[in-house]
């Protein structure tokens, strides 16, 4: 009897084992400290657009307008002293690795090019100060809480609950991705896109047809709005690739994990290259030429949408007059000539088994 | 409602708010449907998306009276037409669809390019049989700005599989094929399931045990 009960509990420890998950090892308590250094130092005023309950339903609505344009929760940069946005960046700090800190700041520089350079007459606020940062929950060492930074082409949503984090869903975007400042060329969310390229350029005739859309995508589809929803994946599986190009896939695929802190990232990027078998990358557009294709990686917990957009390309109003089947005056929208404006791109990553953490959450109650 | 109020204003200015915005869909309409297939159900979501310079002529549309309201009739009435515009045929036997939701953006989106009117609808079938079966969107709400997005969901329900899409050129029509497995209790597979299972299979072993030994007993005695 004691042989036989030995046994069954060994059998059930093995099992139990299998089923934990393996807890990526990111510094929360770095975050908590800084997210509570920041709440700390606003004001009561300050304090109540900063910080709201964990399940507050207006954590869905981060988007990629400005926030001038289209409401959201948070405090603006703008209405923060100097010393308060110090803290603020170092939230943001504080959850992002260095690659993805510098990620951010560069889609922030990008967006005050555009206002200071590139825009004629009025508009919205652009620049770092014209994003806003929101708490939900109470920073903690075991309770859900999560960390929210939202303005025009950036959203970042990271959930923290004790040593997990996950950054899902987050918004990366950019106009322009590529210009000249002080002499040098700054570029923005295209190498990522250069990834991606690589990737299809290596593909066998053979392979071509089920990983290239004939259609035109005009869009990313699970974009803001639209949390919960799954599409039916297209595309080659990671199954029907070679190791090397599995390699490429799994290299498109960190330029958006690895925006996390280093730990969860780690751990992220392991996960994924699990079940890269059952991956899919999935083009449509130009396969020649840099950021002129919708691109997407979708696999079990993963979704990365790549969509250069159609606006101020030859065929938008900017360019009306063009040639025939450009989409100029006479022309037609739906065109397939149509080009992409490979400086105008939106990215969405999600983790469709894990979004804003809801796989701790839960447990975590 | 301030929604009617802001698409008011849209109404009469004629609407060019966000073209100093060079940000955001400018002039296309995009209407991005997409399909979720359960066993004996067709779910529709049509996210209908107007550019900057497209909006003032969607919103032209939708405000049929002219008097810079949309009252809930014209909201509907859009809406409906939108539905009215879509057909689904299912291996050959076209099948209705009825209206079910519909959701307007805030004004100020919908001026941004980026706000989506949404409206949802049912495809109405019979129990489908088990195997292959070929559904057919089209997409004939047609607008010379417009540009079309197909696809299908992945489907919540464990039955069906897609076995694959086909678009045309525009993505007005989209074609999915997909199979019907063997109907199963949604609670099948589960860890209460297979409790439940065991405990089912224990039961009528233990029926079977006792009948034999009842009936043997029985014999036993006829014997004696």
């Amino acid at each position: 009897v004691w042989l036989v009960s030995v046994a069954w509990a060994g059998l059930a420890a093995v099992w139990l084992g299998a089923q934990v998950r393996p807890e990526p090892a990111g510094s929360a308590a770095g975050a908590m400290t800084a997210a509570q250094a920041f709440l700390g130092a606003l004001d009561s005023g300050q304090l109540t657009r900063a910080r709201y309950a964990f399940g507050d339903p207006v954590k869905s609505r981060w988007h990629n307008l400005p926030p001038t344009m289209q409401s959201r929760a948070g405090i603006g940069f703008a209405d923060l002293t100097p010393a308060q946005r110090e803290l603020g960046t170092a939230v943001l700090r504080s959850v992002l690795s260095p690659y993805g800190f510098a990620k951010v700041q560069a889609i922030l520089a990008a967006d005050q090019y555009f206002g200071d350079v590139m825009r004629t007459g009025g508009g919205f606020p652009t620049g770092p100060n014209a994003y806003m940062l929101a708490i939900f929950g109470t920073p903690s060492a075991s309770a859900p809480w999560s960390v929210q930074f939202n303005g025009h082409h950036l959203g970042v949503n990271v959930t923290i609950v004790g040593r997990n984090r996950v950054l899902a869903p987050t918004l990366t975007a950019a106009y322009p991705n590529i210009y000249q400042k002080d002499g040098k060329e700054i570029v923005v969310l295209a190498e990522e896109a250069g990834r991606a390229l690589k990737l299809v350029q290596s593909l066998t005739e053979t392979q071509r047809p089920q990983a290239i859309l004939r259609n035109q995508t005009w869009d990313f589809l699970l974009g803001p709005g639209h949390d919960g929803e799954i599409i039916q994946p297209e595309g080659i599986r990671g199954s029907e690739m070679t190791a090397a190009q599995r390699e490429m896939l799994l290299d498109v695929a960190a330029a958006w994990v690895n925006i996390v802190d280093e730990d969860t990232a780690r751990a992220k990027m392991a996960e994924v290259r699990r079940s890269v078998a059952d991956t899919y990358f999935l083009w449509s557009g130009d396969t020649t030429v840099l950021g002129k294709a919708y691109f997407r990686v979708q696999g079990p917990a993963i979704l990365i949408e790549y969509s250069p957009q159609t606006v101020n390309g030859p065929g938008s109003v900017g360019f009306r007059g063009g040639g025939p089947g450009r989409g100029g005056a006479g022309g037609v929208a739906n065109d397939p000539n149509r080009a992409l404006d490979p400086t105008h791109v939106h990215a969405v990553y999600r983790d469709f088994t894990n979004d804003y953490g809801s796989q701790w959450v839960g447990a975590a109650r | 409602m301030r929604f009617r109020r802001a698409l008011a204003v849209l109404a009469l200015t004629g609407m060019p708010l966000a073209s100093s915005v060079s940000a955001h869909r400018v002039d296309e309409y995009l209407q991005a449907a997409q399909v979720s297939i359960d066993r004996n159900r067709v779910a529709l979501d049509v996210y209908l998306t107007p550019g900057t310079a497209t909006v003032s002529a969607v919103v032209a549309a939708i405000d049929r009276s002219g008097d810079g309201h949309v009252s809930a009739d014209e909201a509907h009435a859009y809406a409906s037409a939108v539905v009215g515009r879509l057909s689904l045929v299912l291996d050959g036997t076209p099948i209705p669809i009825v209206l079910q939701t519909y959701d307007y953006p805030s004004a100020e989106a919908l001026a941004a390019g980026v706000g989506s009117i949404r409206v949802r609808a049912a495809g109405l079938v019979e129990r489908m049989a088990e195997g292959e079966h070929l559904l057919v969107l089209h997409n004939g709400f047609w607008t010379p700005e417009s540009v079309y997005l197909a696809n299908a969901m992945l489907p919540r329900d464990s039955a069906v599989a897609i076995l694959g899409q086909e678009r045309d050129g525009p993505q007005t029509r989209l074609a999915i094929r997909y199979r019907l497995d063997g109907v199963v209790p949604s609670w099948f597979g589960t860890p209460r399931g297979v409790w439940l299972t065991l405990g089912a299979v224990s039961i009528a072993l233990v029926g079977l045990w006792y009948r034999r030994t009842i009936t043997t007993t029985v014999r036993r005695r006829e014997a004696c």
